[in-house]
């Protein structure tokens, strides 16, 4: 169930550009501590090396886009 | 199969159903004002003012729908004219048993896609029967997979023939509705051979085609570099003044107390859209309601439609199609 969420939030962030990798699940019991610790700190690792996320970054009040037009398309 | 006036078939199909008792209501509208609002017809001498195919076509005035009708009646018996979008919505809201399938009678209508609300014009039925151009194509029609209802108590098809129209039984109910119609001679028993070849060939084009459309948009969205996407993306989102008329209008938002529109949680802009988004896109059918009633104009389909198809297509899921499989998110 969760499984299915995250896979649908990361297809949201693909599609938005942000990049499907920056969330990931992991399945991990309680009893496993360590193991725990390790993912997130790769988790962290990963996050920084891919750099601040686009919706820090971005300019606020950007012009809006041009509607019912898909990226690349030429304006109907 | 039948011959001559469509909307004939249509109106001598919903008096039996009244007179016979199988419905105790037909979810049609009437003209008040110039406009079409909806009304539920529950006797058969107001049929003759209803405007039975008009709704199919243009809809309601307002944010009402068929399906919401029939989701907001529950407990009364409802016949429904329906084009396959919203049977699929009616089947995915009756997964989530907030529709009982016994008490809907679906009279469902092959679609060739619709034309966009400002070039409406011309006969009802022949917007049924004709496939628009493509510059008068609605948006969200262009990427329609589903041309005919995958379930229906009756299914009705003009688009192989000009002067014929099939007809044909999906459940037991819809065989004796149209045994006594073929008692009555509303109908002829049988359908030629060649317009049924006929009629399978148009929707194969068709669903082909918007299955051709979405990959080229799909293909055409990922090739544009992330930080453009992304810019476009949030153009979109955060043109959103959270009014809530896609949620009001949308078949599929099912949910009696809906967090988006309950003011117990703030919301930023793109954060409302990408909440609803998660929500229902993979119950998504492109009915293209949102996008017509965004006071915005955002591409609401479009992005839903992709966002939910992305997900369900990886599991072979198609919305409103096929009872057993639940939905993907639930």
């Amino acid at each position: 169930m969760a499984a299915r969420h995250v896979e649908m939030v990361q297809d949201l962030l693909e599609l938005m550009g942000l990049g499907a990798e920056r969330v990931t699940m992991v399945y991990c019991s309680s009893a496993e501590g360590r193991y725990f610790a390790d993912m997130a700190r790769k988790m962290s690792e990963k996050l920084m090396d891919l750099g601040p996320n686009l919706l820090k970054t971005r300019k606020v009040n950007e012009p809006v886009a041009e509607s019912r037009q898909a990226p690349g398309d030429p304006p109907r | 199969m039948h011959r001559g006036d469509p909307l004939q078939l249509v109106r001598d199909l919903t008096k039996l159903l009244l007179e016979a008792g199988v419905v105790d209501g037909i979810v049609s509208g009437v003209s008040k004002e110039g406009k079409v609002v909806l009304h539920v017809v529950k006797s058969a001498d107001e049929l003759d003012e209803a405007i039975l195919g008009y709704v199919l076509v243009h809809s309601y005035q307002g944010l009402e729908s068929t399906v919401r009708a029939i989701r907001d009646r529950k407990g009364d018996r409802l016949a429904a004219l329906v084009k396959p979008c919203e049977a699929r919505a009616i089947i995915e809201l009756a997964k989530r048993r907030r529709i009982d399938l016994n008490s809907v009678f679906i009279v469902g209508f092959d679609c060739p896609g619709m034309r966009t609300n400002q070039d409406a014009s011309g006969e009802v039925m022949e917007a049924l029967r004709v496939t628009p151009g493509d510059e008068v194509l609605k948006d969200a029609c262009r990427r329609c997979e589903v041309h005919a209802p995958p379930y229906a108590d009756v299914c009705v098809s003009l688009i192989s023939s000009p002067e014929v129209t099939l007809v044909e039984a999906g459940t037991e109910r819809g065989a004796k509705v149209l045994e006594t119609l073929r008692g009555k001679g509303v109908i002829i028993e049988g359908q030629p051979r060649e317009l049924i070849t006929k009629r399978e060939e148009k929707l194969r084009l068709l669903n082909e085609r918007g299955r051709r459309t979405l990959k080229e948009e799909e293909n055409k969205l990922l090739s544009v570099p992330g930080h453009e996407r992304f810019s476009w993306f949030m153009g979109q989102l955060d043109a959103c003044v959270k009014c809530s008329a896609c949620i009001r209008a949308c078949p599929i938002c099912f949910c009696k107390d809906c967090i988006l529109i309950s003011k117990r949680k703030e919301y930023t802009p793109s954060l409302f859209l990408v909440t609803r988004m998660l929500h229902m896109a993979d119950s998504c059918v492109c009915c293209g309601k949102c996008d017509e009633v965004c006071p915005k104009g955002i591409s609401l389909s479009y992005m839903l439609y992709h966002l939910g198809r992305k997900f369900t297509s990886r599991h072979s899921y198609l919305a409103g199609v096929d009872f057993s499989r639940p939905p993907r998110t639930v």
